[in-house]
């Protein structure tokens, strides 16, 4: 009963903190922390994958888009070069 | 500040959502910096090039297309931001997952939908997006919940959630 408990306010406190430690934006110590709860906590464990499925399905939306527009960044690369030459 | 570029341009893409203006915008931030650079005091240099970008983006739109600068869920822009490629390997994600994702992603509006391109496309942190955006870093991360909060329930009315590989 009481592990129980304990363990639902755990839950919460995940809850909170779950897009920063799926983002990399927690300190080591709590991402550690984080990281066990959600291998103890199937509930929990399966809320942060599918967080993780949503974060990975919308980067992976980007990935062909950056490698179309290498031949706009390379360009770009040349007018900032040009630009620190006439400055320099 | 060349090694800045890439990002620069992949965070004007998904401000303007058009590779010509991205293009023009990046190059409109370059000229900015190199004329501010001597009150640039060599830190965090890609924080100092994005809230120079957002400057220059706010003053681009004031000029030619003001309603931009309003909330208003208008624009198709970020709408090419549909996934397509497999995604991670703990999980189990079939195409009706990326499709709802997609179809999640094109309703929100644009200032969840600009924060979550951000930071899960063009990988920025919370602060940097904040700089990019010109908003508070808690901000970034009230919008990116409840961006990923109204896909999730997409999914869960859709019943398309992912399962764990084991177990």
């Amino acid at each position: 009963m009481l592990g129980s408990i304990v363990m639902r306010a755990r839950c919460r406190r995940v809850a909170r903190v779950l897009q920063s430690y799926l983002d990399g934006e927690l300190e080591p110590p709590t991402a550690t922390a984080v990281a066990e709860h959600l291998e103890a906590c199937r509930r929990c464990g399966l809320e942060a994958d599918t967080y993780a499925a949503i974060k990975t399905a919308v980067g992976a939306g980007g990935g062909d888009r950056v490698a179309v527009d290498r031949v706009s960044v390379e360009r770009l690369r040349d007018f900032a070069r040009s630009l620190a030459d006439d400055a320099g | 500040m060349v090694p800045q570029v890439d990002v620069l341009y992949r965070v004007a893409l998904s401000l303007t959502g058009q590779p010509a203006d991205a293009e023009d915008l990046v190059q409109d931030t370059l000229i900015r910096a190199y004329r501010a650079i001597e009150r640039f005091d060599g830190r965090y240099p890609r924080a100092w090039l994005l809230t120079i970008l957002r400057n220059a983006h706010v003053n681009r739109n004031r000029r030619r297309r003001p309603s931009l600068l309003r909330d208003a869920e208008s624009g198709e822009a970020l709408d090419r931001l549909a996934p397509h490629a497999p995604a991670s390997e703990d999980v189990v994600i079939g195409d009706e997952f990326e499709a709802v994702v997609a179809d999640a992603l094109a309703a929100l509006p644009d200032k969840h939908r600009a924060v979550i391109a951000l930071v899960d496309i063009d990988g920025l942190s919370y602060q940097e997006a904040a700089d990019a955006l010109g908003i508070p870093r808690g901000t970034v991360m009230s919008r990116l919940h409840r961006a990923r909060a109204r896909i999730r329930a997409r999914l869960d009315v859709a019943g398309t959630v992912p399962r764990r590989r084991s177990m």
